[in-house]
Order: C-alpha cells, then sequence, then structure tokens
C-alpha cells in the first residue's frame, strides 16, 4: 500500500466539508480505478447525507446506482463483487443498521479470505455514519465502532476531520481487505483544511493535535473536536493536554498512545459509544498490560452513559461526553 | 432452440462416472468420519448427487457456483482435485483451503467453486455480487447458486431474487429441496410446498425438476443457464431431491423425524439406479466405472493421510491480503 | 464461640508488627491471660495475651511474618467446637519490608477479610517506580494525591528536597556501595533500625531544629547529690546518678515553661498536661527513649528507681510501649563518652531534647579571677514551629539558674 507524506510544507489548503472531503476521494479514486463502484441505498442523488451527491453525473449508473432495502444483499453484493476483481463501496445508511448485516460483514467479508487459504481477497469499503445527529433517538443515533473491534479480518476507520476522511478513504479503497469505514453524521457538514494535492493517510497512524506534559486525552470521531475545546479549558487552568487521535481502530496506533503515555503518565480516553466494552476499555487494558509503570493515576473514559439514547434533546445531550465532562475527567485525575 | 445432446452410451457413462464420484466420495467421507480422521462435522449429499452433477454439467467452464454448507459435490463438479480436497476434509495444510476452511467452507476459486457456505442463505446476496460483476465485466460467466428449501425461507433469499430480478442478473438460483431443513419438515418450515412457485413473486421462471433424475436436472438448468446468458436475468430451480444419510453424520438415515417407508420409497429412486436403467449399463460397465472411481479415490485418502497439518506459524496468515 | 486473635495496637504511631516467637502450638489448651506468642513492633516486644479460655485451634500467622495492626493470627475455641477454618485466609508475608521495595498499594476492592487496609500506603505505579529506582523509603515521602496517594510529583519534590540539603554530595541517595568499593560488611536493617531511621529522618525534616548552647556550673549539684546519695542507697538500694538529677530538673523547668513540653498535631499546638521526661538509652543496635512519668511531682529517689527499671528492660527489649510513647521530652547525655557537646535530633513528635556532655573541671571567670570548676555544657534543641528562640532561651536560662541554685528545684 503507498502512502505519502502527510504533510509538506508547500501543500496548498482550502477549507471543504467533511462530506466533501469523502466525495473528493470517492471521485478521485473511481477515475483512478474503473473496478471502484458504489452504491447503496439512495446513493444516486446522495439524498440522505450527500456524500456521494454528484458522482452519478460523472460516472455514470453503472458505478454509482441504488438498491432496494436489503442490507444484507447490499454487503453480499459487495462480498461476491470483490470475490471478482472489483473493488466495492456499498453506504449503509446509519451505522445502526449494520447489525442486519452483520453475517455478510463478519462471518462473510472478514472471514472469507481466512477460510479459503487466501484463494481470494474481498477489496472493499463499507461506508456508514454513526454517532448523534440531535433527536434521531435510540435506532438512529449510535456509535457502535467497538463492535467491530473484535472481528479479526476487518479494519476500522473512524475519520474525525475532513483531512483524515479523505486521506483514508482513499487508503481504504485501495487497500485490499474489507475496511469498515465508520463516519459521523454531525461532522458531514463542518468544514476544516484539505490539500489540493493528492495525499494517502496509511491506517494504524495517529494523529497527535497538541502537545502536552500533564495527560494524554484519546479522543474518537466526532469527540476529537470536544476534546480541542476541552484543552483550551484546560490551558486557562494551566493543565496542558495531549490530544491524540487514533484515526483507525483496527490496526490501532498504539505505540503512539503508550509513548504518549510515558511523557504524561495520565490517560483519559473520549468517545461516543457506550463506556462498557467500549473503545476506552480496549484501550485502557492495553496501557494497563503495557505501561502500568507510566501511570500517576487511574485511566479514565469519558464515554456515554449505558443506556438506549433518548429522544428529547436534553436527555439525548446529558448522556453523550462532551467537552466539561472531559475537562472534569481531567481534573479529576489531576488531584488522584 | 435448445439442442439436445445425444443420449449416446458415452453420455451416459460419462455422467454415470461423475454420480459415482460424488457418491463415493461421500460415503468415504462419511466411513473416515466414522473413523474419527475428519472432525468436526460433515454434511453429506448421498442421495443429491443428480442435482449437483446435472446442474454441474449444464455449466460451462467458465461459470461459477455458489453452494451450501452440503457442497461436496459442487466442488467436485467444478474440477477440483480428490487430493486436496480430502487433505482439506483432513484439515491438512495441503488442503485446498490450507486446512483453514474444512467440510462446510470448502472453496476453490480458480475453478469457479466460490464456495460452501457455512451460514444459511449467505451466498444468496453473495450471488448477487457476483452476477453483478459478471454483468458488468461482461465475460458471459452465469453464476449458479445453491441453496436449500429452508433457506428459501430466510431474509437473504427474498432480497437476493428481488434484486437480482430488478438488474437482470445472471444468475441460476438452484433450490435443493430435500424436503428438510435439518430435522424439520417442509411442511412445517414453507407456506408453499412447492419452492418454485417463489418466483413469480419477482416476474421471474420458477421450475421444478425431479432432483433424483439427472438428466431432468441438466435440461432445466440448462434452459435457465441460457436465459441467463442470454442477458434475461435469472431464473429459480426446484429439484425436488432427498439425501439418504442424515443431516450430518451423527444423525441417522430415518427415525427421529423421517421414516423408513419414506426413506425406502425414495431409496428407490437413487439417482445411481434410475441411471444405470436408463442407459442400460451392463454390471461390468457399472463396476468398471466404480472400480476406478474407487482408486482414484483410495489414492486422495491416502495423500490426504499422508499429509502434514499445517504449520503452527501459518495460523496468522491470510488474515489480510 | 471461636475467639479471635489480633494484632492489637499499642500506640499510635505502631502500623505493624512481626512475630517473634509462638509461645503456644496450634491445639494448646490457654487460659485467658497467657501470653500466646511474642511479637515486635518498631519499639518493643510485646507479649500477646489470650482474651480467652479454650483450645488454640488454629495459627494463623508464623514466625517472621509481618502483620498490620488488626491482623488476625489466631483462634481460641472451645474443645468441642468444630471451627470452618475456610473463612479465615491464612496470611501471607505482605509487600517485604520498606528499604527493599516501597509499600503495598491500596487494592480499590480490598478482598473481602483482608487485613492489609487499615495502614497501607497508596502511591502511584510510576511514583513507585521511580522510588524503587532511586532507592526511597516511600514512608519518608507525604502524598498529595487523594486519600494521601503519593504521585510522582511528590516523588520528584522528595528528590529536590534530599539532593538540595546535601549539596556536596548528589549522589547522597544513590550512595549504595560506591563505584569499586568492596563492601566488608552487610548489615540489614531490622525493624528498629528501619524505624529510627524513617522516625528521625522524618524529624529532621519536618521541624525545623533550633539549638541553643549554656554552661552550667555543676558545683552546687554535686554537693547535692554527695548529701543525698548515702540516703538513698540506704532507703532504696538504688544510687541516685546524674541523669536523675537532670531529669528532675529538667522536669520542675518544663513545669514553668508548658511550651517544651508540647507537640504539633496538624494545625495545632498540644500542650500535654503530665511532664513526662524521657531519657535516651543506647542498645546495641539502636536507641531507645523511656519516659518517666511526671517527673516534676517525683522525689530524686523515686526517679532513681524508675530510672534504674526502665534503663534495665531497655537493655533487655522488655519495655512496655506505653513506656515509651508517654514521652514528652527528651535527655541525652553523651558525657560518659567524653563528649563535650552535641545537638540532638528531635524525638518525633517531642518538641525539645536537652543533649548534654560531660561534667568537666574547667577554668572559669568569677570575680575577676580565674577558677577551677566542674562545668557542663548543654544543648537545647526545640521544634521552631512551637518553641521560638526566646521560649527556649528562657528555658534554658531557669534549667541554668535551677541547677546553679538547687534549692529552686528540689
Amino acid at each position: 500500500m503507498t502512502s505519502s507524506h502527510e504533510r509538506r510544507d508547500n501543500l496548498i489548503m482550502r477549507e471543504i466539508k467533511y462530506a466533501e472531503a469523502l466525495r473528493e476521494a470517492l471521485a478521485e479514486e473511481m477515475r483512478r480505478d474503473e473496478r471502484v463502484f458504489v452504491f447503496g441505498e439512495d446513493v444516486a442523488l446522495g439524498y440522505a447525507f450527500t456524500v456521494c451527491k454528484g458522482l452519478i453525473d460523472e460516472f455514470g449508473p453503472e458505478r454509482v446506482f441504488d438498491t432496494p432495502i436489503c442490507e444484507q444483499t447490499i454487503i453480499g453484493t459487495a462480498v461476491g463483487a470483490a470475490m471478482m476483481g472489483m473493488r466495492p463501496v456499498p453506504e449503509i445508511q446509519f451505522c445502526d443498521l449494520l447489525p442486519m448485516c452483520m453475517d455478510q460483514i463478519c462471518n462473510q467479508a472478514a472471514k472469507l479470505r481466512y477460510m479459503s487459504g487466501g484463494q481470494v481477497s474481498f477489496p472493499l469499503v463499507i461506508r456508514s455514519p454513526g454517532g448523534k445527529w440531535g433527536s434521531f433517538a435510540a435506532q438512529h443515533s449510535q456509535t457502535l465502532d467497538a463492535w467491530f473491534m473484535q472481528v479479526p479480518g476487518l479494519k476500522v476507520a473512524v475519520p474525525a476531520t475532513p483531512y483524515d476522511a479523505k486521506g483514508l478513504l482513499k487508503t481504504a479503497i485501495r487497500d485490499n481487505n474489507p475496511v469498515l469505514f465508520i463516519e459521523r453524521k454531525l461532522l458531514y457538514q463542518i468544514p476544516g483544511p484539505v490539500p489540493i494535492e493528492e495525499y494517502l493517510i496509511p491506517f494504524g497512524e495517529a494523529r497527535i493535535h497538541t502537545e502536552g506534559r500533564d495527560v494524554t486525552i484519546v479522543a474518537i470521531g466526532r469527540m476529537l473536536s470536544e476534546a480541542l475545546e476541552a484543552f483550551k479549558l484546560l490551558e486557562k487552568d494551566g493543565i496542558n493536554a495531549t490530544v491524540l487521535d487514533p484515526r483507525t481502530l483496527i490496526p490501532l496506533d498504539k505505540n503512539a498512545i503508550l509513548e504518549s503515555v510515558k511523557l504524561t503518565h495520565r490517560l483519559v480516553i473520549v468517545e461516543e459509544g457506550p463506556k462498557t466494552g467500549g473503545v476506552g476499555a480496549e484501550i485502557s487494558a492495553i496501557i494497563a498490560e503495557e505501561a502500568l509503570d507510566y501511570l500517576d493515576s487511574p485511566i479514565r473514559r469519558v464515554a456515554a452513559l449505558d443506556t438506549p439514547i433518548p429522544f428529547n434533546k436534553m436527555l439525548e445531550d446529558h448522556i453523550l461526553p462532551d467537552r466539561y465532562k472531559i475537562v472534569h475527567a481531567v481534573k479529576d485525575l489531576m488531584s488522584t | 432452440m435448445i439442442k439436445k445432446e445425444k443420449m449416446t452410451k458415452q453420455r451416459f457413462i460419462h455422467f454415470y462416472r461423475k454420480l459415482s464420484m460424488v457418491r463415493q466420495f461421500e460415503e468415504k467421507v462419511d466411513e473416515l468420519f466414522r473413523q474419527g480422521k475428519i472432525a468436526g462435522t460433515v454434511h453429506t449429499s448421498v442421495g443429491q448427487e443428480a442435482v449437483a452433477v446435472g446442474a454441474g454439467e449444464a455449466l460451462e467452464e467458465k461459470d461459477l457456483v455458489v453452494a451450501t454448507h452440503r457442497g461436496h459435490g459442487h466442488c467436485l463438479m467444478r474440477g477440483a482435485g480428490l487430493k486436496p480436497m480430502m487433505a482439506e476434509l483432513l484439515g491438512k495444510g495441503t488442503g485446498l483451503c490450507k486446512g483453514k476452511g474444512g467440510s462446510m467452507h470448502i472453496v476453490d476459486v480458480r475453478r469457479g467453486m466460490l464456495g460452501a457456505m457455512g451460514i444459511v442463505g449467505a451466498g444468496l446476496p453473495i450471488s448477487v455480487g457476483v452476477g453483478w460483476a459478471i454483468k458488468r465485466q461482461k465475460t458471459g460467466q452465469v453464476c449458479a447458486c445453491f441453496f436449500g428449501d429452508n433457506a428459501s425461507n430466510g431474509g437473504p433469499f427474498h432480497e437476493a431474487l428481488n434484486v437480482s430480478a430488478l438488474w437482470k442478473l445472471p444468475i441460476v438460483f438452484i433450490c435443493e429441496n430435500n424436503l428438510y431443513g435439518l430435522s424439520v419438515s417442509v411442511n412445517k418450515t414453507s407456506a408453499v410446498q412447492d419452492i418454485a412457485v417463489r418466483a413469480t413473486g419477482y416476474g421471474i421462471p420458477g421450475v421444478i425438476a425431479d432432483g433424483m433424475d439427472v438428466f431432468a436436472v441438466h435440461d432445466v438448468v440448462k434452459k435457465a443457464v441460457d436465459r441467463a446468458r442470454g442477458g434475461a436475468g435469472p431464473s429459480l430451480v426446484e429439484c425436488k431431491t432427498y439425501r439418504f444419510l442424515g443431516h450430518s453424520r451423527g444423525d441417522p438415515s430415518y427415525g427421529p423425524y423421517r421414516t423408513k417407508e419414506e426413506w425406502e420409497s425414495w431409496k428407490k429412486r437413487d439417482p445411481l439406479i434410475l441411471l444405470r436403467k436408463r442407459g442400460n449399463l451392463t454390471p461390468e460397465e457399472v463396476g468398471k466405472i466404480e472400480q476406478e472411481v474407487s482408486a482414484e479415490l483410495s489414492e486422495a485418502v491416502l495423500f490426504a493421510e499422508q499429509s502434514p497439518n499445517p504449520e503452527i506459524g501459518d495460523v496468522l496468515d491470510d488474515i489480510f491480503a | 464461640m471461636a475467639t479471635e486473635v489480633a494484632i492489637p495496637n499499642l500506640g499510635y504511631t505502631m502500623t505493624k508488627a512481626k512475630i517473634l516467637k509462638w509461645i503456644k502450638s496450634e491445639g494448646d489448651p490457654v487460659q485467658t491471660g497467657e501470653v500466646l506468642l511474642e511479637i515486635e513492633t518498631d519499639k518493643v516486644a510485646y507479649g500477646i495475651e489470650s482474651p480467652a479460655g479454650g483450645i488454640l485451634t488454629v495459627r494463623l500467622a508464623k514466625e517472621g511474618d509481618e502483620l498490620a495492626v488488626g491482623a488476625i493470627v489466631g483462634i481460641i475455641a472451645n474443645a468441642e467446637e468444630t471451627l470452618d477454618v475456610s473463612k479465615y485466609t491464612v496470611i501471607t508475608r505482605p509487600e517485604p519490608a520498606i528499604s527493599d521495595s516501597p509499600c503495598v498499594t491500596l487494592q480499590e476492592s480490598a478482598p473481602s477479610g483482608s487485613y492489609l487496609t487499615k495502614e497501607t500506603v497508596l502511591v502511584s505505579p510510576v511514583a513507585k517506580k521511580l522510588a524503587r529506582e532511586k532507592g526511597l523509603d516511600l514512608s519518608l515521602i507525604k502524598g498529595s494525591g487523594r486519600s494521601g496517594r503519593i504521585r510522582l510529583s511528590d516523588v520528584e519534590l522528595y528528590l529536590n528536597r534530599v539532593s538540595q540539603a546535601k549539596p556536596d554530595r548528589p549522589e547522597a541517595i544513590n550512595a549504595i556501595s560506591g563505584r569499586g568499593l568492596e563492601i566488608a560488611e552487610v548489615i540489614p536493617m531490622n525493624t528498629m533500625r528501619k524505624a529510627i531511621a524513617r522516625r528521625l529522618s522524618q524529624s529532621f525534616h519536618d521541624a525545623p531544629h533550633f539549638n541553643l548552647l549554656a554552661e552550667i556550673d555543676m558545683t552546687e549539684i554535686k554537693r547535692l547529690l554527695s548529701l543525698h546519695r548515702k540516703e538513698a542507697v540506704a532507703q532504696t538500694g538504688t544510687k541516685i546518678s546524674m541523669n536523675d538529677v537532670f531529669i528532675k530538673a529538667v522536669a520542675v523547668t518544663l513545669s514553668h515553661h508548658p511550651r517544651l513540653n508540647a507537640r504539633q498535631i496538624e494545625d495545632r499546638i498540644e500542650i500535654i498536661k503530665s511532664i513526662n521526661v524521657g531519657l535516651a538509652v543506647a542498645l546495641d543496635d539502636g536507641l531507645i527513649v523511656p519516659a518517666i512519668e511526671k517527673a516534676d511531682q517525683k522525689r530524686l529517689w523515686q526517679i532513681a528507681l524508675e530510672r534504674k527499671d526502665l534503663v534495665e528492660r531497655a537493655r533487655e527489649g522488655r519495655l512496655k510501649l506505653e513506656e515509651i510513647e508517654r514521652g514528652t521530652f527528651t535527655v541525652s547525655n553523651l558525657g560518659m563518652y567524653d563528649i563535650v557537646l552535641f545537638n540532638s535530633i528531635l524525638n518525633p513528635p517531642q518538641s525539645g531534647i536537652l543533649s548534654i556532655g560531660k561534667i568537666m573541671d574547667r577554668p572559669i571567670v568569677s570575680d575577676n579571677q580565674v577558677i577551677i570548676q566542674p562545668m557542663v555544657s548543654m544543648s537545647l534543641t526545640v521544634d521552631h514551629r512551637i518553641v521560638d528562640g526566646a521560649i527556649g532561651a528562657q528555658f534554658l536560662h531557669d534549667l541554668k539558674r535551677g541547677m546553679e541554685n538547687p534549692y529552686l528545684l528540689f
């Protein structure tokens, strides 16, 4: 898998939205390789979250098409087509619908290569948005990242910025393996700097946004922006945090987290999914196993409460993590 | 106008050899399992050979097959080697899947056997993808998707038939209705007893074939294959058949949920017996074929038994490409 | 009804004890009050008496085990009783002693029936690691974290302070055996030595030591002693020693200067009612300070009797913890070693200590003439947090005056 340097001094940056960055990635990869095609529900018009909007104009209905509501067959089609050498990029409209096609993702896409003894590979990317929208309630607001960390054979990417989204999606499409590419609904319309030049972001490489000696904050998805706000609030109180985004969960850049904890001696993990069995649980275990002697305080996880997400906006905000909860957790750590 | 193959003696012998190969392979597998040489479980297709053989013969070499968990016969029909197949069933490193797949996941992609599928119904959505790619790549291939009676009751069946009919994909859906989904009779699982009837729900042809008659199967499937290859889209073929052994090893041929009478009546229509009669094959001709097949099989078993286990270090291979 | 035998709390500074010797074996009949086993704290050896009569059914710990206060070491039951011993977990040796590796860290959810939670020290993993690398005694480090947890910054602060305190020997902390120097003998530190090390080090760091020096003319005292000696021996069989005189003199003077009979607890000064003057007694491998209670109210011969008994028992290791704990002021005399003058480290939590040198005939000026008098130099060391220089000076002044005019004291 090729990768270019993430940052060169002579890159020209412009501000584009997360959804736009994803669309650019899709278009560029579809231009580059005619085996790449995009399909799913409401994809032709890009009606749900606009990511695929306009692609049909350039690439035609053979490469950009709608399917009926049949999640198992959407992924099954991807599996079959991938077996035949195509490079499918199906979209599952809400990550809450991934449970509908778990068999095709976890039993077929992730395992058929292994079970066949390597006879065939599955270069497919399943795109699906997770996280809060705002009163979309329990079945349309979930963050299920952690579920898929435990499927050997499946890679999982969770981009948090337009820059990361584009670079990671391009890498995912070029990867010869099944990738679950979990986006965030509320990030789609948030702009960020993205180079005009082509670039790829390798999997398994975290991104450090701020460097501070007092605590390491690992933040995933939409929680990255909350963590960065928390960073500013903490700075005012003289607490300097390292904010680190792993960007991919499988493979996980655990070395970056370990090295950071060795410097700061404190770790907080922030995620939008429920706390029990979450990504934070996995990362905490890794640090406890491999860097116990560097910890000056217990590890803290800032995550959603273990409850279905309520419809009422105030209740929803209450159960989800935010910058203030991050600040509170950090300050609490500083005094233990 | 479909050209009918001349029913020459050679043709009968050709088909009989195929049937015998599947039959003896399955019986040997059953024996090896009883001897403890095959681990886990095996699902043999003794009695259902005519479907795999008849359909297999209707396909071209370039065509693709997606099968069920009872897929040894389909794999053989695609031309997979006996030795690597046997080795795979014994879990050896020389097996088709390096010992990592086993009976339920036997795959030979190069020969167009895209896989036996361990999950009931999983092959249906996957065949949609295969069909789509064929159409896109304009290779003129056809995908034959085998599934059981009970799989036709699950969601993926409906999704797959609907979408492939919608997109006119070059797929032949072949239902091997052996009247039972494990221990439950099709009476108790399907609202309609003729699975082929469901085709009307998707606007595609649904045809029933006598699954014990290898030529009947062949002819029906051939028609569907030609239709698919011609671009008219998928068809549903239902083969009424019967498995002579239990669902998997450990399950008796009759007793718990099948009556001896039923079993015996189907036994009379054993595909091999039917073919022998139809082709007027002499005992010598039969004997010769069966002996040749038996010898090949013994070689394969010996190869498999003598093959080494996979290396421990190989366990982490082939997760990712 | 089974009765548990536990390690008693013998004093507020006691945190743990070591089992020296079991007197009774499993299955032995015991009576209430009979000594079952001997333990050693950092100050004394102590015999644990049976709380009930019956059979010593099970011993849960063995000789050499170090246990915390409250740890159950045995069960007394009736002859007929069958005991479900499984519910008493046999205590295994806790973490090795302080100097080897720092203290046991607290388990967040202590196992049920855990005996180790009361006095364990909280320390974070990275702080523990650094302390271990530097050979630090964690009990000397104050924890600034929640529940007193020692954090990395606390260890770093401690290291800074220590290295600043000894600028000419920056490697003092790590001066284990030096590079390339052959070690003649390694003496492992026993409980008492470790305790001394820990306590004096803490005292030295926590209390700002302030020293005042006075020279006292002992002529009158000597005359007094020679007068009383014969009488005392006749009555009590004990000679009155110079130390007894010092003890009494100090005690009486203290009664007029209560500030030196005090100790600091957190943010308050507690002035103790009873004046219990302790005498530093040197042992083979350490130092112990038994105290005479209400020394200001006792006659000299009473003090002498008590002093003799305490010193004897101190040398035999038979002091009661209470006899040490009750001390409010210490007198230390190194005159027998020809030491002229020295400054002592305060005996925590006391606020004053008097260090006495050798009584020597020395030339002094009196009435414009040089005469020879028996003189003694004394150094009063006080905790400057509690006792200011002027107060210390007043005490020392009064003590000198009293000793030079004994009728004021006795």
